[in-house]
């Protein structure tokens, strides 16, 4: 597994790529693959506001179900609505396709809470 | 996890890439690398295997080991021809089931009870605390005879490919014994996926037999699988069988889990039959049950898991869903739940609370799949 070098990560295996101020939020590589086949994704809504470490939306497998969690404090912009069709892009194509909503960033500062890929790599091998 | 008990395939499991989880106290496959859903339409399109060592096998042996059988079986196993195999449920006095059970007729006094494996130990005890002024001998097999399960359109052609008996010649709920891979075998023409296929009791050597079964497939062109526990359970959820723990328990009686073919209150000569739970079936079935196990399509998209409830248009709680998934060949999600009597129509949309957010659904016309 690699994880894109541009991204910044959290502890609850979610990646965040941002710009201008606005942050794509998705899954990782290796939540997608410890999940399993995804069926279905609950979107949180656009215009929601949304603080650190709170629960935001889930993701169903065909194995269980996972809370996912605002890894950065803001505003929905904007949910991949593509997902409703096709969920099964959270799993070939985790960083593009399978991304889950965006967040206006309201405290940028938060960034530097999350790790680099090569912090991410280490987490994850433990 | 050093607790949990292993099959003889679990070094092939975690070869091929299986995500090990415990599952009754055994540690086996939820899904290999390909996922759950691709080996749920393996299944239906070729040929999935599957190992359920963790099934249970209880021996009955002796003069009176059909009638002993019968009188602790809701189906009828007087009339049980020699090889063939019927579907029952060991019940409570109070008509709750304790498990659902396969059982084969294997010669004149010699029957075999394959049973879960969660109630493996409390089906032995149930049996041997009933065997008193009966003639016969209860072995437990579990841990000597292997079970996997060979199930799908090429399954029978696959099997009849590795032995020299006629699988092919071998009707529905019957069985024989054959020697494949240089082991012997009891192969019955049953399975729990909606679709033909054997389930085959190996006398060791079951790794033989697997990977002997995969290599010959190849050799033959037929597409086989193996199969892990999620589509285990999306395959037998669609053809509407019944899953010990959620459609069945000892809060659910047979008629509710609409299994009242696989409960003979009468014999083949017209006389009561008796085993322990049936007259509490007959109050049961005089008097009418109150609920009745349904199945609902989700109209608005999201897994009715187990433990969510099914709520009435007039916003109360009709009760909790017992199994609820995505249902890969239907292509949708569903769920079964008991409902009261007078909502279970089919084409009625009621709603589903799933982790608070309520989504419509409607009661659809079971069975889902039917090859």
């Amino acid at each position: 597994m690699t994880n894109p070098e541009d991204l910044k990560y959290s502890k609850d295996h979610e990646w965040v790529r941002v710009e201008d101020g606005v942050a794509t939020v998705g899954i990782t590589d290796y939540a997608q693959d410890a999940l399993g086949d995804i069926v279905f994704v609950e979107l949180p809504e656009v215009g929601a506001a949304t603080t650190t470490g709170e629960t935001l939306s889930e993701v169903e497998s065909t194995k269980s179900v996972s809370d996912i969690f605002a890894p950065l404090s803001g505003t929905i912009t904007e949910v991949n609505t593509g997902l409703d069709d096709d969920p099964t892009v959270v799993n070939s194509d985790p960083y593009g396709a399978g991304w889950m909503f965006k967040v206006e960033l309201s405290d940028p500062a938060e960034l530097d809470g999350l790790m680099s890929a090569e912090a991410y790599g280490a987490f994850t091998a433990e | 996890m050093s607790s949990l008990k292993r099959t003889a395939l679990y070094d092939w499991h975690v070869d091929h890439g299986g995500r090990m989880v415990d599952f009754a106290g055994w540690e086996l496959p939820v899904f290999y690398e390909s996922g759950a859903i691709e080996e749920h339409h393996a299944t239906r399109n070729s040929v999935g295997l599957f190992d359920i060592d963790h099934m249970g096998q209880l021996d009955v042996v002796g003069s009176d080991a059909v009638d002993f059988v019968d009188s602790l079986v809701t189906s009828d196993m007087s009339t049980l021809d020699i090889g063939s195999a019927k579907y029952g449920l060991l019940c409570h006095d109070d008509g709750t089931v304790i498990d659902d059970v396969i059982v084969y007729r294997l010669a004149e006094e010699h029957m075999m009870v394959v049973v879960n494996a969660a109630n493996r130990d409390v089906d032995r005890t149930w049996i041997e605390d009933h065997t008193t002024g009966n003639d016969v001998t209860v072995t437990d097999r579990s841990n000597v005879l292997e079970m996997i399960a060979v199930q799908g359109p090429n399954a029978v052609a696959l099997v009849d490919a590795v032995t020299r008996v006629n699988v092919a010649s071998i009707e529905r709920f019957s069985s024989a014994s054959i020697e494949l891979f240089g082991t012997r075998a009891l192969v019955g023409r049953t399975g729990y996926t909606g679709e033909d296929g054997v389930e085959l009791y190996i006398d060791g050597g079951v790794v033989d037999v697997w990977t002997g079964l995969l290599a010959k497939a190849e050799e033959l062109d037929i597409a086989a699988t193996a199969i892990g526990l999620g589509a285990r359970d999306s395959l037998r959820f669609e053809p509407g069988y019944p899953l010990y723990g959620h459609e069945l328990s000892r809060d659910i009686n047979p008629f509710e889990a609409r299994l009242s073919w696989a409960v003979n209150l009468v014999d083949a000569d017209g006389r009561d039959k008796d085993f322990v739970g049936a007259d509490a079936l007959r109050t049961i079935k005089a008097e009418g049950i109150a609920r009745r196990l349904e199945t609902l399509t989700m109209i608005d998209k999201g897994v009715p898991r187990e433990g969510s409830i099914v709520i009435g248009a007039d916003g109360n709680e009709l009760g909790p869903v017992v199994s609820g998934m995505f249902a890969p060949t239907v292509d949708a999600f569903a769920c079964n739940a008991f409902l009261p009597i007078g909502y279970g129509e089919v084409g009625t949309t009621l709603a589903v609370d799933i982790r608070g957010r309520q989504k419509a659904a409607v009661i659809t016309k079971r069975p889902l799949y039917r090859r």
